[in-house]
């Protein structure tokens, strides 16, 4: 292996290593909300709180999403490859479970400005 | 003229046996996207033994044959993303950067998922992908140095027979 190779792949690693923990930084807030998307709507969102079970209607199936213990967690999917349901359950705000084939996302965010807003404003 | 022919062929078929082998593995990642990318090792030896031509042709029909044997549709079109991205970034850095093989197909695997990621992205329209830049990011960036030793041994070997082929 030549030293500008060696170079490059330690860059890569450490600009890996700030995005994480700028990553995690960033979304240090608490997580408040499960929310649901399928292709770019928003299809539900509920309080990480609330234990829920929950069957998606994607795009071209269905996905079975289990809120306990403010982890979220898909279980099933009628889709080929289960990626979404080997992934690790989520808990932290701006994490993400995504479908590919049936376009259903599912990640974790702060409650909405708007909602907020109208909390406080009513 | 045969010769070339019979090169290319057992290249295409050996790639398309590594992609076989892959989805063998029984790698359990919880991030999607990750894979340890074993046909980019006939990749990235064909850009070294046979030239850009070479390996681009292999390159596609490679991801081709594989999407319409063990994957579907819109897999393929995530690999074509990734795989034209990847193979772009290991030729303009094999030209213009002092880089060696292994450095290349380090670019190559990060490109890839890169790729990837940006055509997933586009299809659920949607920035929250993002948060798997970072270990896609450190995943090829690992995959691709693995497979770039690989490819530098192998290449090393293979280089005389391949030149006299091709």
């Amino acid at each position: 292996m030549k030293k500008q190779d060696s170079i490059l792949i330690l860059v890569l690693l450490a600009a890996a290593a700030v995005f994480f923990l700028g990553f995690r930084i960033w979304n240090r807030k608490p997580p408040e909300e499960v929310v649901v998307y399928v292709g770019d709507v928003e299809y539900a969102r509920f309080s990480v709180g609330e234990d829920k079970e929950l069957v998606i209607e994607g795009e071209n199936g269905t996905n079975r999403l289990i809120v306990k213990d403010g982890k979220a967690d898909v279980t099933e999917a009628s889709c080929p490859d289960k990626i979404c349901v080997r992934q690790n359950p989520i808990s932290r705000t701006g994490e993400t479970i995504v479908c590919m084939p049936n376009r259903v996302i599912v990640t974790i965010e702060q409650a909405s400005q708007k909602k907020i807003r109208s909390e406080a404003g009513g | 003229m045969s010769k070339k022919v019979a090169v290319y062929g057992m290249l295409v078929a050996l790639a398309f046996l590594l992609s076989y082998v892959e989805t063998l593995i029984p790698f359990s990642f919880a991030i999607p996207g990750i894979k340890l990318g074993l046909a980019n090792l006939v990749v990235i030896t064909a850009l070294y033994c046979l030239g850009e031509k070479g390996a681009f042709v292999i390159s596609i029909v490679r991801i081709m044959l594989t999407g319409l044997t063990f994957t579907s549709l819109s897999v393929m079109l995530y690999s074509l993303g990734g795989g034209l991205l990847s193979f772009l970034c290991m030729v303009l850095a094999k030209r213009l950067t002092p880089l060696g093989i292994t450095g290349v197909s380090v670019l190559g695997g990060v490109a890839h998922n890169l790729g990837q990621l940006l055509v997933a992205a586009l299809v659920v329209r949607t920035g929250s992908l993002m948060y798997y830049f970072p270990a896609l990011l450190a995943a090829g960036t690992a995959a691709g140095a693995l497979i770039g030793i690989l490819g530098g041994l192998v290449t090393e070997r293979l280089r005389p027979f391949l030149r006299q082929g091709a």
